[in-house]
């Protein structure tokens, strides 16, 4: 590069005398205070670029312009940043030597892109801890400082939990520059965004999350799911021990305290911070595997309606309509059931999703109306009646199944018509018994 | 001999906020950009030059260094290249008057040499936790010239905007100040300037490590 003193006498600061290696010539200088910038503003100097480049005696312009021929700042109008050097006699390159030196600057000074704006996200380098903080190295003048209240969402005592010197992730500028040029950035603000958009999805695939309960409260239970909060009422909670590990036989809200507890999310909005989850419905795919269609279920009353009354047993709900209690009718729903009675119920249809049953007690009913007489004799009677109940329903399709393949096997495209009315009519044994001579051979066997 | 595109990648150039600087860093400056000033540093290669050979050349002599620099950025790297060099260096709060006071501080550095050699075992639980405390607060403080035996020489201060006691009273003493200006730093404060980025991490660790491989190359002669 260039060729420099090769010793410094050692100077007290009073014999130091040249601060800058650049001194302006006596030309520029003089014609620096010649040239007045017309305007102060910037837009203006931009206006009048061309009148004032073109101007004779504008010395000191044009020996920026000549100077440094790369440079697009120069040969356009010059900044104020650049009148202002011109005005102190401090013009460009006094050493041709420098000047590929000053093409690299500039070419850097060129690509320069340097943005660093409130809410961006930033990949950074952790590279200090500080007592209350960590400093993160985004690649802006100076390292962003994450404080230590941004590090997490729960409360951390010290960065080190979280993050190790050297580690690049994600940042999120929560603050722009300081006195110090300094940025602040969070970790916080990014786990935030990202857990409600996991939660989003989840609730779309209708997906089980883990959660953990922090709070009990007579609504139902406060939970948290990763690094939020949000509310498991208390109509949506199976408080059985068979359902929530280490819970007492007899359980009560407040022993659900600290428990994780699988869920599944019933609304999800980041607008108004609402966050609802659901046990009952995560645990309904577990648990009506095992309730299946036909079979007795025993529950107790949780809730009695003017339609129905609603059992819930194990981690399924049912409702019993009024309809379906007994062949005779029901006037009051009270005098049957009251709350908390146990009771045994045939599963006629289920719904998955909603992890709701349809349950009936009429089929089980030995006498019409026992129900109403004497439900301990429906009960006692259950399994009886139920089986008897599955089994009249396997009769009844096995006939239907019969029934339609009959018809399909005795149609015959070509008899479409009068003949296959008349087949129709006869039924499955008329068709066996006399099959026509002429479609002897297109009907098979079908027995 | 640095070159520019070592500057470059270790953001040397990055100045402070336009609005944030100091007019007398006008001659040391290559342009503004997108609000912030850029730092020339053709002059930086050379000053830093300049102040590598200054150095070599009295710590030759037999002269001492001490490293001044107690932003949170700099204070590790402060510490790293000044005892990569054997040099003193100050990275925690700048007590005042430990120049101008020498004399006290010294009796605190004996104190410390004291502490060190006590025997913890002789003593209350209690008196031996005040004595420990003690020596925790005097490693904080004092842990790069605790084998200063007098005021040093030559001063490198980081920020001397931030550090203005420590410039103030190696003016006083009349000590050599090298000192690594940013844009909105007084150039005229220190008596040799390195015009460059004080907040960078990668910045500091350039201009310093440039230094004490100075420091090292002068001792070696």
């Amino acid at each position: 590069m260039w060729a420099f003193l090769a010793s410094l006498p050692l100077r007290s600061r009073s014999d130091f005398v040249s601060r800058s290696v650049r001194l302006g010539t006596p030309r520029s200088l003089l014609s620096a205070r010649t040239t007045r910038p017309l305007s102060a503003s910037p837009a203006a100097s931009l206006v009048a670029a061309e009148e004032r480049a073109a101007a004779p005696g504008n010395d000191a312009i044009k020996v920026i312009t000549d100077a440094s021929t790369s440079s697009d700042t120069k040969t356009r109008a010059p900044s104020r940043f650049e009148r202002m050097r011109a005005k102190y006699g401090l013009s460009d390159v006094s050493e041709p030597e420098a000047a590929p030196a000053y093409k690299e600057l500039d070419q850097a000074v060129q690509n320069l892109s340097y943005k660093y704006e409130l809410n961006m996200i930033v990949k950074g380098r952790v590279v200090h801890f500080e007592p209350r903080g960590a400093l993160i190295d985004v690649g802006a003048k100076t390292a962003a400082y994450l404080p230590l209240s941004e590090v997490a969402m729960d409360r951390v005592s010290s960065p080190e939990e979280v993050l190790k010197i050297g580690e690049e992730r994600d940042f999120q500028i929560i603050a722009t520059e300081d006195t110090e040029g300094q940025l602040r950035v969070s970790i916080k603000r990014i786990e935030f965004t990202r857990t409600w958009e996991k939660l989003q999805q989840a609730l779309a695939n209708d997906e089980v999350v883990q959660c953990e309960v922090v709070a009990v409260n007579r609504g139902g239970a406060s939970v948290r799911i990763d690094c939020l909060r949000g509310f498991l009422p208390a109509s949506h909670i199976v408080l059985v021990p068979g359902f929530i590990p280490g819970l007492p036989s007899d359980p009560r809200l407040e022993d659900l305290m600290g428990k994780e507890l699988p869920v599944k999310l019933l609304e999800v909005d980041p607008e108004k911070s609402r966050l609802v989850v659901s046990h009952r419905r995560a645990l309904a795919e577990k648990s009506l595997k095992n309730v299946e269609t036909g079979t007795i279920l025993e529950g107790t009353v949780r809730g009695i309606k003017p339609y129905g009354v609603f059992i819930e047993s194990g981690g399924v709900s049912g409702l019993l309509h009024i309809s379906q209690i007994s062949h005779e009718h029901v006037e009051d729903l009270t005098s049957v059931f009251t709350l908390g009675d146990k009771v045994k119920a045939l599963v006629v249809s289920q719904d998955r999703e909603k992890g709701r049953v349809s349950l009936s007690t009429k089929v089980l009913e030995p006498e019409p109306g026992d129900m109403l007489r004497s439900p301990q004799t429906v009960f006692e009677r259950a399994e009886e009646m139920a089986a008897r109940y599955r089994e009249r329903i396997a009769e009844e399709e096995r006939a239907r199944a019969e029934y339609a393949s009959d018809i399909v096997a005795g149609l015959d495209v070509a008899s479409l018509g009068v003949d296959a009315e008349v087949n129709g009519d006869a039924g499955a044994g008329a068709q066996r018994e006399h099959p026509r001579p002429d479609q002897e051979e297109s009907s098979p066997a079908s027995s | 001999m640095m070159k520019i595109q070592q500057l470059l990648e270790a953001g040397v150039h990055l100045g402070h906020q336009a609005k944030r600087w100091n007019p007398k860093m006008l001659p040391y400056l290559y342009t503004q950009r997108m609000g912030i000033h850029i730092i020339d540093l053709v002059q930086t290669a050379h000053l830093l030059n300049q102040a590598c050979e200054t150095l070599t050349v009295q710590v030759s002599e037999g002269k001492r260094v001490l490293f001044v620099g107690t932003k949170p950025q700099a204070s590790v790297v402060v510490e790293e290249e000044a005892t990569r060099c054997g040099e003193f260096f100050i990275n925690q709060r700048w007590l005042g008057g430990l120049l101008t006071n020498w004399t006290t501080v010294q009796s605190r550095l004996k104190r410390w040499r004291e502490l060190l050699e006590a025997d913890m075992d002789h003593l209350t639980k209690k008196e031996a936790s005040a004595l420990r405390r003690e020596l925790n607060q005097l490693n904080r403080q004092m842990r790069g010239i605790q084998n200063m035996d007098q005021i040093p020489d030559i001063v490198i201060v980081v920020d001397p905007n931030k550090e203005n006691t420590a410039v103030l009273e190696c003016h006083k003493l009349g000590i050599l100040t090298i000192g690594i200006v940013d844009t909105n730093a007084d150039p005229e404060s220190v008596d040799l300037a390195i015009p460059a980025n004080d907040d960078a991490i990668a910045s500091l660790q350039l201009i310093l490590s440039c230094l004490a491989d100075a420091i090292l190359k002068g001792k070696s002669i």
